[in-house]
């Protein structure tokens, strides 16, 4: 074996992914041929370092990202276009999302431009489906960023509204469930949504949750809640504090 | 499923006894989880690679050591499971790497207690305070009866936190130059903030028990709800 | 990837779990440890398996057929901007430290990281696909259009090269 082929054969030799016979004439080779040998050991310890180099991981982000594309996608919102438009409007280097964000708060209630119109109408369907996926992460953190989207979202829709009422009723943690109820503020204001609310209040097991309720059913100003409040308010089952709020609710609506 | 600990030191007569429990990939996001029904949960920043238990739980009798009389351990692709606290008080003294997502849960706990952390920070109690000093990342802070009391050190503009608690008063330090979108509200309670905030235009909220606005133009959510408790943000 | 291309897209979540994290270092590495170039492509070149899934030849492995998706990503990418290194603020682990060496460990690893991002772009690239993307010779040579025999000569290049670049940096600290 000469020195070119064996060179052409080290880098399997290092890995030690070389056939047993192959390896027997590169080590006869390099015994023999002193500027082989002492090339092959320097890049070798090299070869061997390379792992020793830190690996870079990707943010949590890359999921929520990837699986809002996915989800934009299959309903047929296509997201490429948008991202040259993007890279016009925002610094290079801005997160896409985040720069829906900033980008959207700068543009008037009233489109002039039709096709900013359907601009936004493609952006709040991108919202939507960034807000449904991020909901149903494993991480808090991303939940409550799957509440902030939702809480932005100037329309309501039937599956967000879902979603949300899902999180305030099991979300393991509590403070994603407040911040749920709070999105209702915007989000839920239909009579569907409100009964639900209610509906959920019962099972509900923060008191604190159970209070964020009552106060946002009193901002909503639903007399028609104020029956099932009072009701609510002598429930023995329920703890005083939740008691009290439900009957100052009551009397608010009445 | 992976029990993956062994001991330090193994003194039936002594009340201390730690665990080192490696992550499976140090240079992976990692998650320590704990539930603990009776006792104490700290969980310290270091900077080693793997998590650290301290259980300064009293051993009763000289025996084998037998953690699952107190609390049971796993690891799982770079997730730490700890539950316990049980029948027997676990008072617990946790040192993982800087840079670990925390959720963590505690019945009737004395205070839980962190500190040194960057990332994802969950905890929930009900009849014991929450203490974070020094974090950073996004945080969820809840306690049922007791304070929530937070020393932030750095707002990552992409991460909400949100601070609650039912009976107890929610006390929490930002960095002078704070950018945020601040909730805060509380039925039976006084807020005292240090920031100034500009009240939210065109958003229909009721201001009797509530504040709603950005502190210096804005940035990532940071909501604080109380009931029976103040609500105090304070700046470093 | 068979069943995507034949319309059930979620399975693309499949692919995204098993390869998400080895083409981020894929492009991490071959970037100089940019990581936001790096998190951007990544979702280009998912979004580009969707978009040309259709021309997905099951007879080839999905891995090849991903990377070329990758490099011609890469490729676009490169086109926009001005490719700008800068390095994330790892630690470099500490490891054995040899006394009587003029170089700490730590030192020599961070040299053979300025080595491995001053490689010119077309040798790091095979060498970062032999060496850690877990790519096969034949693998590679699909993914590049060259011979295998082309594809080892090529990799023992790009090492030679790597320790050419190492000794000059090491003899300029010294």
């Amino acid at each position: 074996m000469n020195c070119e082929k064996v060179q052409k054969l080290l880098p399997e030799y290092w890995a030690e992914t070389i056939p047993v016979n192959s390896h027997r004439e590169i080590e006869q080779h390099l015994h023999q041929c002193d500027t082989c040998q002492a090339e092959a050991e320097m890049l070798g310890e090299l070869w061997a370092d390379l792992d020793r180099l830190p690996t870079l991981e990707p943010s949590t982000d890359v999921r929520s990202r990837f699986y809002g594309m996915l989800d934009a996608y299959r309903s047929g919102v296509d997201e490429k276009p948008k991202r040259n438009w993007f890279h016009w409007a925002i610094p290079a280097g801005a997160f896409a999302m985040l720069a829906i964000g900033i980008f959207v708060g700068r543009v008037n209630v009233t489109p002039v431009d039709p096709q900013i119109a359907q601009l936004r109408g493609e952006i709040h369907g991108m919202r939507q489906m960034m807000a449904l996926s991020l909901l149903q992460q494993q991480s808090p953190a991303d939940r409550m960023r799957g509440v902030s989207y939702a809480y932005r979202l100037d329309k309501s829709d039937g599956d967000v509204v879902t979603a949300l009422l899902e999180t305030v009723k099991s979300d393991p943690s509590v403070n994603v469930r407040l911040a749920a109820v709070d999105a209702f503020r915007k989000v839920g204001t239909g009579v569907a949504a409100r009964k639900a609310l209610i509906d959920s209040l019962k099972a509900q097991d923060s008191p604190l949750v159970q209070i964020a309720i009552i106060e946002l059913l009193v901002d909503l100003n639903d007399r028609t809640t104020a029956k099932s409040l009072q009701s609510f308010s002598v429930d023995s089952a329920v703890p005083k504090e939740v008691q009290e709020s439900a009957r100052w609710a009551a009397g608010q609506l009445n | 499923m992976k029990l993956a600990f062994f001991l330090i030191a193994a003194f039936p007569l002594i009340a201390q006894q730690d665990y080192a429990v490696a992550f499976s990939d140090d240079a992976r996001p990692r998650v320590l989880k704990a539930d603990i029904v009776n006792g104490r949960i700290t969980v310290r920043g270091y900077s080693g690679k793997d998590a650290i238990i301290t259980n300064e739980s009293m051993a009763r009798e000289p025996r084998r050591l037998d953690t699952d009389g107190v609390f049971s351990l796993t690891e799982q692709n770079n997730v730490i499971t700890l539950n316990g606290g049980v029948r027997k008080q676990a008072n617990l003294t946790i040192q993982v790497p800087h840079r670990t997502s925390l959720q963590l849960r505690c019945t009737n706990c004395g205070e839980l207690r962190v500190e040194g952390i960057e990332g994802d920070i969950d905890v929930n109690t009900v009849n014991g305070g929450v203490r974070l000093i020094n974090v950073s990342g996004s945080v969820l802070a809840h306690s049922l009866n007791q304070s929530v009391t937070a020393i932030i050190d750095r707002v990552d503009p992409n991460k909400a936190m949100s601070f609650s608690s039912m009976n107890g008063s929610i006390d929490c330090t930002f960095p002078t130059d704070l950018r945020a979108n601040v909730r805060m509200r509380t039925t039976n309670g006084k807020i005292h903030t240090d920031f100034d905030v500009r009240l939210a235009g065109g958003e229909a909220i009721r201001m009797d028990r509530g504040i709603s606005g950005t502190i210096n133009g804005g940035g990532p959510e940071i909501l604080f709800k109380a009931f029976n408790g103040s609500i105090h943000i304070r700046k470093k | 990837m068979q069943q995507v291309r034949d319309g059930d897209l979620r399975k693309l979540a499949v692919l995204f779990e098993r390869h998400h994290r080895a083409l981020f270092q894929f492009f991490a590495r071959c970037s100089g440890g940019n990581r936001e170039q790096s998190e951007d492509l990544l979702q280009e070149v998912y979004f580009r398996i969707l978009r040309y899934r259709h021309t997905y030849d099951a007879k080839q492995p999905f891995t090849a057929w991903m990377y070329q998706i990758a490099r011609n990503a890469k490729i676009d990418q490169l086109q926009k901007r001005r490719p700008e290194t800068h390095h994330e603020n790892d630690e470099i682990p500490s490891g054995s430290m040899r006394i009587d060496d003029k170089l700490s460990r730590a030192q020599e690893l961070q040299l053979l990281r300025k080595a491995l991002d001053m490689l010119p772009e077309d040798k790091r690239e095979v060498l970062v696909m032999s060496r850690y993307q877990e790519l096969k010779y034949e693998e590679i040579a699909q993914i590049l259009g060259i011979e295998v025999g082309a594809v080892k000569v090529r990799v023992f290049r790009a090492v030679r090269a790597l320790g050419d670049l190492y000794t000059q940096l090491a003899e300029a600290k010294a």
